[in-house]
């Protein structure tokens, strides 16, 4: 079975920038220009991914269906997103540190309900309550195990210091909100990549999209651990991550189209 | 599997593909099966009258189940294979090839 043709210029664009931020470690170039340019970039490019989401969701009948209301989801996804990237990025030209939490934090936080309610989409899309029932113990336990493991190792590295709350105010409440959606998000991934058997026309698009929340994971994982150390500027490592992320996301919401699969077009690839 | 069992298969995949991947996908892949006409274009109230099959009864589940199955490989068989465990129980089995059953 043929897969679906790659949007090609989308992807050079994306190595393109990926060799940017290479060169940007490499050089330590000392102004500050070169760093803001990656950090539009951070913006743009998933602003236009959420956009070609949006418009593919309507190809999916929208929110009629799971696929379609995953494309929206993810599409609302990249838009906090870009809207919590543009805050950032806007305020850091005036104020030497983002003030957490902050405006863009308005946007960030919504990113994980999205991507959540997209993955819980992507179960009934593989079928996988059903395959989680021809062995319900012994699936269950794995997916319990799963579950508490990834719940144990993301707190463990985010919290591990215990004294970090005995002042609870308002950034500790944002940080517990972030860590709580990220393991959703990832336990959802684990669930679909453990339980469902995605192929097809749609198995690239899919792994693109599966792919982009692990590493939205990683890089807020990074961020929270290089943040104290005053090492998350902009175009810094956990930037480069939620790149990845967001370029993959974004791509996905591009190959995930009903459109190239239709066989009133089908037949002519 | 009597016509009227047929009939209700195909009604119940092509529905839960429409929850799936949206009517329009849903209906044209089954009518470019080349064995399922259908005459209605909302399947939300697709009726069994307005299904019309022109090929042996496995031949027309088979040939639907693997029009889907191009889409999300695997995954859209498991969907549908549970819609016929549904509706045959016992003998699911026997319905489709085993080759979509891996």
């Amino acid at each position: 079975m043929k897969s679906l043709p790659l949007p090609k210029i989308y992807i050079i664009l994306t190595i393109f920038w990926i060799i940017y931020w290479i060169a940007l470690q490499f050089f330590s170039p000392e102004s500050r220009y070169f760093y803001d340019i990656f950090a539009i970039v951070l913006f743009a490019q998933p602003l236009y991914g959420s956009v070609k989401a949006a418009i593919n969701s309507k190809k999916w009948n929208g929110r009629k269906s799971a696929v379609g209301r995953i494309l929206i989801l993810i599409s609302l996804g990249l838009f906090a997103w870009s809207l919590g990237q543009l805050a950032y990025t806007i305020i850091s030209f005036f104020v030497e540190e983002v003030p957490y939490p902050g405006l863009p934090d308005i946007f960030f936080i919504f990113i994980d309900p999205f991507y959540s309610f997209a993955m819980f989409n992507l179960i009934l899309v593989g079928g996988i309550v059903s395959n989680i029932k021809k062995s319900l113990v012994l699936n269950v336990s794995l997916l319990t195990t799963t579950i508490v493991a990834l719940t144990f190792t993301t707190l463990y590295l985010l919290f591990n210091d215990l004294s970090y709350f005995e002042t609870f105010d308002l950034a500790i409440a944002v940080d517990l909100l972030y860590s709580f959606g990220s393991i959703v998000v990832i336990s959802l991934v684990a669930i679909n990549i453990m339980f469902s058997r995605l192929g097809g026309k749609m198995k690239v698009g899919l792994y693109c999209l599966l792919a982009g929340f692990v590493f939205q994971y990683i890089g807020d994982i990074s961020y929270s651990l290089l943040e104290p150390l005053g090492q998350a500027y902009s175009a810094s490592m956990p930037d480069f991550l939620f790149y990845i992320a967001t370029s993959l996301v974004s791509l996905a919401g591009m190959m995930i189209n009903a459109e190239l699969i239709s066989t009133t077009r089908g037949e002519r690839e | 599997m009597t016509d009227e069992q047929l009939k209700r298969l195909v009604l119940a995949i092509i529905k839960k593909q429409t929850q799936i991947i949206g009517e329009n996908l849903a209906l044209e892949r089954a009518v470019n099966t080349g064995l399922i006409q259908i005459s209605s274009k909302d399947a939300r109230n697709l009726t069994i009258e307005q299904i019309h099959f022109s090929g042996a009864d496995n031949e027309v589940v088979t040939r639907l189940i693997e029009s889907y199955r191009e889409i999300f490989g695997q995954a859209s068989v498991d969907v549908c294979v549970n819609i016929l465990r549904e509706n045959f129980p016992n003998d699911f089995r026997t319905v489709i090839p085993q080759t979509l059953l891996v």
